[in-house]
């Protein structure tokens, strides 16, 4: 039997577990189906290991269930980091990083032979020339060595660049990773130099924060470079809900974020069903790069001229772009708030007052389906909706009555 | 450049700091314990330990009781071009204003010239983000922000002159609690305790871009600033607790939209129910409520009656509007 071990050699393998562990919680061993028990118990014993505190345990119908609880709003620093920082490597790549480190600060300009024997000289461990080659090599394209040539021989120096040296004020600039290691994009990338300063973030809080995104990370780096590049891409897309694996390819344009539902997605044109659609990042598994796109520019222009009339991520179906209206109740003396409300977050609709405390709320929307939401979410104040879709204005009305009996039980006194 | 790469293991971090703490000194085996415990995985010391001690990484060594490093003095590792890949990134967003001034972030810029930004801030859609965020180039947001940063980091009290949500102008001393932004509303907020002669008064969350000045505060105290109390005095006293039906793809949706708070989840076979506990912040009741109204009937919550009772209240206000 192989021995267990805390660092992992593949992220794609835990970042589903970790996932379900976080934004589900409910799901005991016997849930997790698609891999071998084995499988989750290893994984399951990694995640208690990085998480520490945050994995709790539950006991419902006479089963454990494991989950990570936390109040994002209370964490300084996201803890679904711990799995970049989670790598495997070898005795090899551990021992060469300090050795090259500690030569390469006190000595400039050595090639591989010199920096071979003085490994061998200073440390007692003897490897052979290709071994320091290859890591040398590595370390020159993570930008932590330089390398220069000399004649026929390439000598090697430690960077120069040291977060110090690159301003002028290094505790501004620490303010700075500290808000944007968890905002940014690729956050994770502000922890990794924190770490490296041994400093972390005593500063911010992050609400609304969706610390689950960290995990899509690497797809999206992916995707960004086809896009950076202009290429077109395919991957496989593995929707929890469907037991189908998709095997999608376009042209990705844009990455769309929701902060409300917690949702990222690649939009992406199809050019064989023509239109824009977008895929979840956290249902993408691989991503590839393909050629690169002759007509680019012209779709990102298509698709910056629709996205006034997307309400989330959808682009509607055959019969789309309507005009959907809703009238709602509000009390002029006590409630001015609420139009406030509809004016930051209604996506630039419009806003009319008709009667005294009644206002009109019109957008055009490819798919009015998607705004019943925040619609929904002024209950107590709707007086009317219009979709211009049928099937949207029965289901608020049923739903609306469902709410009545659910909570009032058809009492209303 | 890889972004999952052993080189930002943590592993490489607390061998760094023991190899630096190290360098000149002995250290016992405790200590080396400590700096694993206090900076590793629950589970790294069972294999750093050996490792580490045992010799398959050759880089301390025994020196009496103790140990010492092996290397010539102590070490730290270069920015990657990862990193500076991603600080290009980063100065380009409009909100690095409020740390570094425009001077810094010419040098920097100019430092990183030949590195190709990681990502493009433009090339990602924020399509629910509120459209009143703070005004972050504001000359005069900034120097709120950075005078409230300088206290909070400097746990000092300052004197803030704010405008209310109505309109009201309001001046007190503030001690800055926390810091908080919120991805949703674009906007920062400072937590805080109000004091008068010295004594806390109340807790108070304040919009930076309501604020219209900012000074030292004539006000001391002599108590210790403690975070955990302060989140105590706003944490629920019981969560709300909500039965999520499975249609519509309720229980995913539902999942992910409440991530962001404390929550756990059970599913009861019997009834094939989920239900959800979520832990909230006392001033967030509104937010959390609105939330579960957007569900609409494929949430219903089960309690606490006082919550309970407000929900009611806005569905019977709902049912007259409607006459339903």
């Amino acid at each position: 039997m192989k021995n267990f071990s805390e660092l992992i050699k593949n992220f794609d393998k835990i970042r589903d577990y970790m996932r379900d562990f976080f934004v589900y919680g409910f799901k005991s061993r016997s849930n997790f189906t698609e891999k071998s028990l084995r499988t989750y118990d290893n994984e399951k014993r990694r995640i208690e290991s990085y998480l520490g505190d945050c994995i709790k345990y539950n006991n419902i119908n006479g089963e454990k269930n494991t989950f990570i609880s936390l109040d994002s709003s209370s964490v300084t620093e996201n803890p679904l980091y711990s799995v970049w920082k989670a790598k495997s490597f070898t005795n090899n790549d551990i021992m060469l990083h300090f050795y090259l480190l500690d030569i390469l600060t006190y000595e400039s300009l050595l090639d591989i032979e010199q920096l071979t024997n003085k490994i061998c000289e200073r440390y007692g461990t003897c490897f052979d020339t290709q071994t320091v080659r290859n890591k040398a090599k590595e370390y020159v394209k993570e930008g932590i060595l330089n390398s220069c040539k000399q004649g026929r021989k390439l000598y090697y120096s430690l960077s120069r660049d040291f977060l110090k040296t690159l301003v002028n004020n290094y505790d501004d600039i620490l303010d700075a990773l500290k808000y944007y290691q968890a905002i940014a994009p690729f956050g994770v990338i502000g922890s990794y130099i924190l770490d490296n300063e041994q400093n972390k973030n005593d500063i911010f809080h992050f609400k609304h924060h969706f610390v689950v995104h960290t995990l899509e990370d690497k797809v999206l780096l992916e995707i960004l470079k086809a896009i950076q590049e202009k290429r077109e891409i395919n991957f496989i897309n593995k929707s929890p809900r469907s037991e189908y694996i998709l095997k999608v390819s376009g042209i990705p344009l844009k990455i769309f974020v929701s902060n409300q539902t917690g949702r990222r997605y690649v939009n992406i044109y199809n050019k064989r069903r023509k239109r824009f659609v977008n895929y979840r990042l956290d249902y993408i598994k691989s991503v590839n790069i393909l050629d690169i796109c002759i007509e680019y520019d012209f779709f990102k222009q298509k698709l910056e001229k629709n996205l006034d009339k997307c309400w989330g991520v959808s682009f509607g179906n055959s019969i789309r772009g309507k005009t959907f209206c809703a009238k709602f109740y509000v009390d002029e003396e006590r409630e001015l708030y609420i139009l406030d409300r509809i004016k930051k977050e209604g996506r630039k609709g419009t806003l009319k007052k008709v009667d005294k405390n009644i206002y009109i709320y019109s957008k055009e929307i490819f798919d009015t389906n998607e705004i019943m939401s925040w619609i929904k979410s002024f209950t107590g104040r709707i007086i009317s909706i219009e979709s211009g879709d049928k099937f949207v204005d029965e289901r608020f009305y049923s739903d609306m009555k469902k709410m009545k009996e659910m909570h009032l039980g058809g009492d209303t006194d | 450049m890889e972004l999952f790469s052993e080189i930002y293991n943590c592993y490489y971090n607390v061998i760094t700091k023991i190899l630096n703490t190290c360098s000149n000194t002995p250290i016992s085996k405790e200590d080396i314990s400590k700096i694993i415990k206090n900076n590793a995985f629950c589970e790294s010391a069972f294999y750093i330990f050996p490792k580490l001690i045992g010799g398959d990484w050759n880089l301390i060594t025994k020196d009496k009781e103790k140990f010492i490093s092996k290397l010539k003095g102590t070490i730290k590792r270069p920015v990657t071009l990862l990193e500076k890949s991603w600080l290009k990134s980063i100065i380009q967003d409009k909100r690095i204003s409020l740390f570094l001034k425009d001077e810094q972030i010419r040098v920097l810029d100019e430092y990183l010239s030949d590195i190709e930004p990681l990502f493009n801030v433009n090339d990602f859609y924020n399509y629910d983000i509120f459209s009143d965020g703070d005004d972050y180039e504001n000359p005069e947001y900034i120097r709120n922000f950075r005078s409230i940063l300088y206290a909070f980091k400097s746990k000092q009290a300052v004197t803030i002159s704010f405008e209310s949500s109505k309109g009201n102008r309001i001046t007190g001393n503030y001690i800055p609690m926390k810091i908080e932004y919120s991805n949703k509303n674009d906007k920062f907020r400072v937590h805080t305790f109000r004091i008068y002669h010295g004594k806390i008064r109340n807790t108070e969350i304040i919009n930076i871009g309501r604020v219209k000045n900012v000074q030292a505060s004539k006000e001391s105290f002599n108590f210790s600033l403690n975070i955990d109390i302060y989140e105590k005095i706003n944490k629920c006293k019981e969560p709300v607790v909500i039965e999520i039906s499975d249609e519509r793809n309720a229980l995913e949706r539902c999942m992910l939209n409440f991530a962001s708070f404390q929550k756990h989840t059970e599913y009861h076979k019997d009834t094939e129910k989920y239900i959800t506990h979520i832990y909230y912040d006392m001033k967030d009741e509104t937010e959390l409520l609105i939330r579960i109204l957007s569900f609409g009937p494929v949430i219903k919550v089960l309690g606490p009656d006082r919550f309970l009772n407000i929900l009611k209240k806005r569905i019977k206000r709902q049912v007259e509007l409607m006459e339903i």
